[in-house]
C-alpha cells in the first residue's frame, strides 16, 4: 500500500509537471485528491485582513455553494483552520486545531462548512514570493482517516500543483509587474465596480484607487478600464 | 550583488577568520536558531561532513560575511546517503557530478521576504557556480515548505521520496537540475545579473576533486581578499 501512494504521488508530479492549461492541472488534481479521500479542495494565496480571498486563488475545485458563501461572507477572517495556515509552516489536520466554544464565529465557519459538505480537512502551507504565504485546503465530507503517507502524498502533490499553476500563469510574470493592489483594482474593476465602489471595497481612498487605475493602464499599456480588463483576461491577470 | 569565495581543502587557509565567522553563523542559524543540536563551548556548528571532500560558499556584501552554504560531492558520504537515505526511497544520488547541498544560511541582520535578498543572490551564486564546475544536479535534504520556491526559478525538481517529518520539519529529498535555463531564471527572479562566485589561491574543481593538484592548472580570478578575512 505504501509503495502504492508513492506510485500515485510521482505519477501525478510527472503528469501535473507537463500540464499547463489551469483548468487540466485542477481535474488533475482533483481526481487524484479524490482518490485519497479528498473531493474537495482549493489552492490559495492567503489574504492578509484588509484583502479579499478572490485575487489570491489559484485552483478552485470547493463545491460552488461553500465557495460563494465564504468568499462573500469573507470568511477567511474568522475562519480558525485557515487563519492557521497564516502562522505555520507545516501541514496540519482540521482535527489538530482545538477551538474553543467562546469562539463562535470561528464555530460558524466550521457548522457552515458542515452544512455544505465538507466535515473534515489537511491543510498545506506553502512558500510564496508574492503574497503573505499560500496553502492548499483538502476537504472531504467524511471524517478523515488518512495515514501519513497519504498525507505526505497529498503534501507534494499540492506543491507540484502549485508550482504548475504558476507557470500555466506565466504570462503573469512577464508583465511589467502589477501591485498587489493594482491587481486588486483591476479584479474588481472586471467585477463592474467604479473606482468608488473599489475604494469603498478596499477601504482606500477613491483618488488612491484612481492613482492605482492609471498606474494599471499605463502598465498594460490601454486607454480605458473596459480595455485593461479585456487585456488582464486576455493575459490571464483576471481568472475568466 | 555579493561575492561569493569557493573556500575548500586548498584554499581554506586564506580564509581563516572569515571561515571562523562561517562556522559561528552556522552555530547560530543551526544550533541555537533550529535547535538542531546541542550547544557546545567552542560557539562553532561543524559536523562529520566538513571534511577534505566539502566546499563552502561563503558570501560577501561589502567585506561582511552574510551568507553561507556548503556542497559535497554525491560519491562521497553526504547527509543524505549517510543520515537520512529512507527520504529517498527512489535512489540516493551517488555520482561524483552530483553536489549534496546543506547548511545554508543568511545572518539575521540580512534577511528578507521574497526573492530579491540575500538568499536569492547566494542560492544565485550556487547555481552558476554549479554550471562552472559541470555539476549535473544539486539538491539533497530539504525543507518541503521551500518547494515553491524553487518552482518560481523555474528549477526542475525531482523528488526522491514522500516527505517526511524530522524534528517536527517536513522534509524531502529533493535535487535541482543544473542548466543555464535555472540559472536564467534564478537571476530573473532574484535581479541578479552578474558572475558572483570569486576563486581565491589554489581551488580545486568540485567534479575531479582528488587531493592531488589538478593537471591543468586552474584560471584562478583575482579578486582581492576583503580585509575582514586577514
Amino acid at each position: 500500500m505504501t509503495l502504492q501512494i508513492e506510485h500515485v504521488a510521482f505519477d501525478f508530479i510527472d503528469d501535473v509537471k507537463r500540464l499547463r492549461d489551469p483548468s487540466a492541472i485542477l481535474d488533475r488534481l482533483r481526481i487524484t485528491s479524490a482518490s485519497l479521500g479528498y473531493p474537495y479542495f482549493i489552492l490559495t494565496g492567503l489574504p492578509l485582513p484588509n484583502q479579499r480571498l478572490e485575487p489570491f486563488v489559484m485552483l478552485n475545485a470547493w463545491p460552488e455553494v461553500w465557495y460563494e458563501r465564504y468568499t462573500a461572507e469573507e470568511h477567511f477572517h474568522h475562519d480558525r483552520v485557515g487563519q492557521a495556515a497564516m502562522r505555520t509552516t507545516e501541514p496540519y489536520r482540521w482535527s489538530d486545531l482545538a477551538i474553543g466554544a467562546e469562539d463562535r464565529s470561528a464555530l460558524r465557519v466550521m457548522d457552515e462548512a458542515q452544512s455544505c459538505g465538507l466535515v473534515d480537512g489537511f491543510i498545506v502551507p506553502m512558500f510564496s514570493s508574492d503574497s503573505w504565504q499560500q496553502a492548499c485546503a483538502f476537504a472531504t465530507d467524511r471524517p478523515a482517516q488518512s495515514s501519513d503517507r497519504e498525507l505526505a502524498a497529498l503534501h507534494v502533490m499540492s506543491v507540484f500543483a502549485a508550482g504548475a499553476a504558476r507557470a500555466a500563469f506565466q504570462p503573469l510574470r512577464d508583465l511589467p509587474e502589477l501591485t498587489v493592489r493594482e491587481r486588486e483594482c483591476l479584479h474588481w474593476a472586471a467585477a463592474g465596480k467604479s473606482a468608488w465602489e473599489t475604494s469603498q471595497i478596499l477601504g482606500i481612498g477613491l483618488e488612491t484607487v484612481r492613482t492605482y487605475r492609471r498606474t494599471l493602464r499605463t502598465k498594460l499599456d490601454v486607454a480605458t478600464m473596459a480595455q485593461a480588463v479585456a487585456e488582464g483576461c486576455r493575459l490571464g491577470i483576471i481568472a475568466s | 550583488m555579493l561575492d561569493v569565495h569557493v573556500v575548500c581543502a586548498t584554499n581554506r587557509h586564506l580564509y581563516g577568520r572569515a571561515l571562523d565567522d562561517y562556522f559561528r553563523w552556522r552555530y547560530r542559524c543551526y544550533t541555537l536558531e533550529k535547535g538542531w543540536f546541542p550547544p557546545n563551548e567552542l560557539g562553532l556548528e561543524t559536523d562529520q561532513f566538513d571534511t577534505d571532500d566539502a566546499f563552502h560558499l561563503l558570501g560577501f556584501h561589502e567585506g561582511s560575511l552574510v551568507a553561507g552554504t556548503r556542497l559535497v560531492p554525491c560519491h562521497r558520504p553526504t547527509l543524505l546517503s549517510e543520515v537520512f537515505p529512507a527520504l529517498a526511497t527512489r535512489g540516493v544520488p551517488g555520482a561524483r557530478h552530483q553536489a549534496d547541498w546543506t547548511r545554508m544560511f543568511v545572518v539575521p541582520a540580512s534577511r528578507r521576504r521574497g526573492h530579491q535578498g540575500v538568499a536569492g543572490a547566494m542560492v544565485a551564486a550556487l547555481m552558476e557556480y554549479c554550471l562552472d564546475e559541470g555539476i549535473s544536479a544539486v539538491g539533497g535534504v530539504q525543507e518541503t515548505y521551500w518547494l515553491p520556491r524553487w518552482a518560481d526559478f523555474g528549477w526542475d525538481v525531482e523528488i526522491l521520496g514522500l516527505p517526511q517529518t524530522i524534528a517536527g520539519t517536513s522534509c524531502v529529498a529533493a535535487m535541482f537540475r543544473c542548466a543555464p535555463e535555472a540559472l536564467e531564471g534564478v537571476r530573473a527572479a532574484t535581479g541578479i545579473e552578474g558572475m558572483q562566485i570569486r576563486r581565491r589561491g589554489p581551488v580545486l574543481r568540485f567534479v575531479d576533486a582528488d587531493p592531488a593538484p589538478a593537471s591543468q592548472p586552474r584560471r584562478i580570478d583575482q579578486h582581492p581578499v576583503p580585509e575582514a578575512f586577514l
